[in-house]
């Protein structure tokens, strides 16, 4: 088997948020690679709310099944996003195992802007991204990539 | 006859009665049957008992092993059964309310196997065309619809929580787990020194919109299993309303097929309310979840077949069966189970019915040993025929031991008329024993053993023999070889005037005799044929006999057959191995002395005499005392026995032998020895006859035979047991030839004037027997004996001999 060089290989960007189902980001990731082997930059993009919101000392989490309320602490908001990030990232290889892919993982706070920065300057062929993230402040920073923005609707 | 007179010989024709045929007496056609000659109390018995339609009125049919009470039975049966007409048929139906207690479905005769066909048809159909529905456009519209409603109520609800919390500046945050309330500036979270900043009454104020906005948040939270559960509602009733428009159009025409069976109809509704409630079932198309499990609607499909557990399809006629191993299974029924993941289970397709169920509405022809000999299935029996229902259940469950899950099926109404086939003693002992018997089985048809043999029956039983013949396909009997089976017909029976209707026996013979025919390679049974078959039934079956015959000729039984003896006669034995009788010789001896009037009887004294002969002893004592000693004491001592006899000794039959010893030894008259006696006695001195008397007569002759007859040699048998007689040819050549006879005799007097060769003598008119006969001189000793008795008393004691 030949290898690509790096030069050779497709670079994807691939952004993911809280909340947002997966499958079809990779559907729309694997649409454009067509089977052609690639580096996938996966972000796993925080949502810097929590952090916010989890500062305030009087701010509790509401149960989605039960409705009961519980503090919602800094250590919480870091957890819940860890454990996305982990999830994310086992569900990527998962469904990477069929592919050539070389796989690549970040956690990226919102208001990391260096390291946006140094995204938006690396070379990109694609950025695939949910819909919903066209309504953080991020967005603005990603548009000045100089690749083609997929934005996927996730019905979420 | 008078006593004193010579008693003499019997002619041959009195040996054996003779049977001559003529051609035209051999049945042709093989028409006749058994009770069409004989048997008529019991075919009238079985007929009364099978037409009677009263509880109780079952049947017990008496009669021995062989003598084809099946055939009897099942052919008359059968003959009431046409009268009646098939029975109807019964399935077993899913109980909707309580699965575990099976329903029971009565239909007409043959409609059982239509409507589970139609059931099996319904199913299927039921299996494309609800699930088919459920994938319909029209279906999946309605469906899409009711989700729409519900998400934009959800949604709703979430937009009206996100427009006033905006309008209060509080952003609604969503976690992977819930929702987090938090103050907004400009769009973003504010920030916590912000907030710190805010004056304290902004800060309070904004934290009581959070609270208040959480309650309402909360409240919608809490709503939403409702929203859920009123979803799930509304698709619940979508799926009931298109299945029931489904079912409906296919059970339609099922319920006008079956319009005029209400049970069926309520069945039927049964089955759609059932499949309308389980309509979601229809719409799970997942593969199971393991190979063994059913998956998707198969369970709640197969609830609805039809087990058919008596069907009377192809019948015309009530049904008659015979059920040849009556065990518990057998006759009730079974519930029988399959094992799934280790548990065993089951379901109302696996009752199975019992031949109780099979012959609902007919007969059912039992043998009595079987029942009885297997468990629990006599009490099972009088159960459901005392209730008048059949209850299906395991034997575990019977006897409490059920530890699995299990089924109680409705009972069925039983209307059977149960016709038992035994032994007597087994009728005898039942009646004895078992009051219930007596309720539930009060008719008895009672087999006989025998038919008189008048010359019509004679020719009807030889109509019957030709009958079997052809039933068994085997080669014509020629009139001679008929009438030999006649002959031998009558000497199974042991009378010379009747006839046997042990049915297999003659089958046997008939079927021997085709053998031997056959083996000489020509188209019709000979006599000789017939002849050879039984001499090879005995001789198959006669090591014994050889034997006794071997030791006597050796000496080594001690047996005199020429000469004459004091104290020593020739009694004659039976013995029985099985269905094969033979008689042989026995020497009896008897000592007699002074005494007090004591007899011993040294088989009773050992133990090794029967009941049966020990009363003929005593009668034989009581005999002698009556004649001999009615005006003097009876003062003698004397002792019988059986010589070299090991085994036990019962009946009566030598107590005429036993009685000639005595007296023999009491006169010192020597008995002849080329002669044997048999019979047994009264108190009168009348001789009586006894059984077996040609296998005696045959016994003792083959003895002399082997040592050479000389003309003396003989028996002596009662006068009543001549019309038994039906000797061999052996015998019968012998006597035309001189060298054998029979003689028979009345009285004690005959007796011991043909084996003494003496006559006996009567009492004159003085009361006194004369001089120099036999009783003259018993008397003459016993007078002596009371003499010296008394002489002996009336010594001193010194003076009396010690010995």
């Amino acid at each position: 088997m030949t290898r690509k060089t790096r030069n050779e290989l497709r670079r994807v960007l691939l952004a993911l948020t809280d909340n947002i189902p997966l499958t079809p980001l990779w559907d729309a990731l694997t649409s454009q690679l067509e089977g052609s082997p690639a580096e996938v930059v996966t972000v796993f993009v925080t949502d810097e709310r929590w952090r916010r919101a989890a500062r305030l000392p009087f701010t509790r989490e509401i149960s989605k099944v039960s409705g009961s309320s519980a503090n919602f602490t800094e250590q919480r908001a870091e957890q819940l996003h860890k454990e996305h990030f982990e999830e994310a990232r086992e569900k990527v290889k998962e469904l990477a195992a069929d592919y050539e892919l070389e796989l690549i993982f970040e956690l990226l706070p919102e208001t990391d802007a260096d390291r946006i920065r140094e995204l938006v300057e690396a070379g990109h062929d694609v950025l695939i991204a949910p819909s919903y993230i066209a309504t953080r402040p991020i967005y603005a920073e990603l548009t000045r990539l100089e690749c083609h923005i997929l934005l996927v609707e996730t019905d979420d | 006859m008078d006593s004193t007179a010579q008693v003499s010989a019997l002619p041959i024709d009195r040996l054996r009665r003779t049977c001559k045929l003529a051609p035209e007496d051999l049945d042709p056609t093989g028409t006749t049957l058994l009770d069409n000659i004989a048997q008529q109390r019991a075919t009238d018995a079985i007929r009364f008992g099978i037409e009677m339609d009263r509880a109780g009125y079952n049947v017990f049919v008496l009669g021995p092993t062989g003598s084809h009470r099946h055939a009897l039975v099942e052919r008359l049966a059968t003959e009431c059964a046409r009268e009646k007409g098939a029975p109807d048929d019964w399935c077993y139906i899913n109980n909707f309310k309580d699965p575990e207690r099976p329903a029971a479905l009565r239909l007409p005769p043959g409609k059982g196997a239509e409507f589970r066909d139609a059931m099996r048809a319904l199913i299927d159909e039921i299996r494309v065309s609800i699930p088919a529905t459920f994938e319909g456009d029209e279906y999946r519209s309605q469906l899409k619809a009711l989700e729409q409603e519900t998400q934009s109520e959800v949604e709703g609800q979430w937009q009206s929580l996100n427009d006033l919390a905006a309008r209060e500046d509080i952003g609604v945050i969503q976690t992977p787990t819930g929702y987090v309330l938090a103050p907004l500036v400009e769009g973003k979270v504010i920030d916590d020194k912000e907030f710190e900043k805010l004056p304290e009454e902004k800060r309070k104020s904004i934290q009581e919109t959070i609270e208040r906005l959480s309650e309402e948040l909360q409240a919608r939270i809490e709503q939403m299993p409702r929203l859920r559960k009123q979803h799930r509602e509304k698709v619940r009733a979508l799926n009931r309303e298109v299945a029931a428009h489904a079912v409906g159009v296919l059970l339609e025409q099922l319920k006008k097929d079956y319009a005029d069976l209400p049970a069926v109809l309520r069945y039927l509704d049964d089955v759609e309310k059932d499949i309308i409630r389980n309509a979601d079932e229809f719409r799970q198309t997942e593969a199971p979840t393991l190979p063994f499990m059913s998956g998707d609607s198969t369970a709640l499909l197969a609830s609805y077949e039809v087990n058919l557990v008596v069907s009377n399809e192809d019948a015309e006629t009530a049904p008659v069966v015979y059920e040849p191993n009556p065990n518990y299974p057998n006759l009730l029924g079974k519930i029988e189970h399959r094992s799934e993941m280790g548990a065993l289970v089951t379901d109302f397709r696996m009752i199975r019915s019992g031949v109780l169920l099979q012959a609902n509405g007919g007969y059912l022809v039992l043998d009595i040993h079987r029942v009885l000999g297997r468990p629990l299935v006599w009490e099972a029996l009088k159960q459901a025929l005392f209730t008048r229902k059949v209850r299906i259940e395991s034997v575990a469950d019977t006897l409490g031991y059920t530890s699995t899950t299990t089924l109680q099926p409705e009972p069925i109404p039983l209307d059977v008329k149960i016709l038992l086939i035994g032994e007597r003693w087994l009728y005898y002992l039942l009646s004895a024993h078992d009051s219930e018997f007596r309720e539930l089985f009060k008719v008895a048809a009672d087999l006989d053993d025998d038919l008189e043999r008048t010359d019509d029956n004679t020719r009807a039983y030889v109509r019957l023999i030709g009958n079997r013949i052809a039933q068994r396909e085997l080669m014509p009997f020629s009139c001679e070889a008929t009438a030999i089976v006649v002959e031998q017909r009558a000497r199974r029976a042991d009378d010379s005037e009747r006839l046997s209707m042990h049915m297999r026996s003659l089958d046997d013979l008939l079927m021997q005799a085709d053998y031997w025919a056959r083996q000489r390679d020509v188209k019709e049974v000979a006599a000789g044929d017939v002849r050879r078959a039984l001499a090879e039934q005995e001789r198959r079956l006669n090591r014994v006999q050889t034997q006794i015959v071997d030791a006597i000729r050796r000496d080594t039984l001690l047996i005199d057959t020429s000469g004459s003896r004091v104290g020593q006669v020739n009694g004659l034995s039976v013995t029985g191995l099985g269905e094969y009788r033979f008689g042989h010789p026995v020497r009896i001896t008897a000592t007699t002395r002074v005494g007090t009037g004591q007899l011993v009887d040294i088989e009773r004294e050992v133990k090794l005499g029967g009941a049966i002969h020990s009363k003929g002893v005593l009668i034989l004592s009581s005999a002698l005392a009556a004649r001999y000693a009615r005006e003097i004491p009876l003062s003698l001592h004397g002792s019988i026995v059986f010589e070299q006899s090991y085994g036990g000794v019962d009946g009566d039959s030598a107590s005429v032998a036993e009685l000639c010893v005595l007296l023999s030894s009491i006169s010192n008259v020597p008995i002849r020895q080329d002669l044997a006696v048999t019979g047994s006695i009264n108190q009168l001195g009348r001789v009586q006859a006894v059984g077996g008397i040609n296998e005696k007569i045959e016994g003792f002759f083959e003895i002399c035979r082997l040592r050479g007859l000389d003309g003396t040699h003989g028996v002596v048998i009662p006068e009543d047991n001549v019309k038994h007689l039906m000797l061999n040819d052996d015998v019968l050549d012998a006597v035309r030839d001189g060298k054998f006879a029979v003689y028979a005799v009345e009285d004690i007097d005959q007796a011991l004037t043909v084996l003494t060769g003496e006559p006996a003598g009567t009492r004159d008119d003085e009361g006194r027997f004369a001089d120099g006969t036999v009783n003259r001189k018993v008397e003459d000793q016993l007078i002596r004996y009371a003499t010296l008795r008394r002489q002996f008393a009336e010594t001193p004691d010194d003076k009396k001999d010690p010995e």
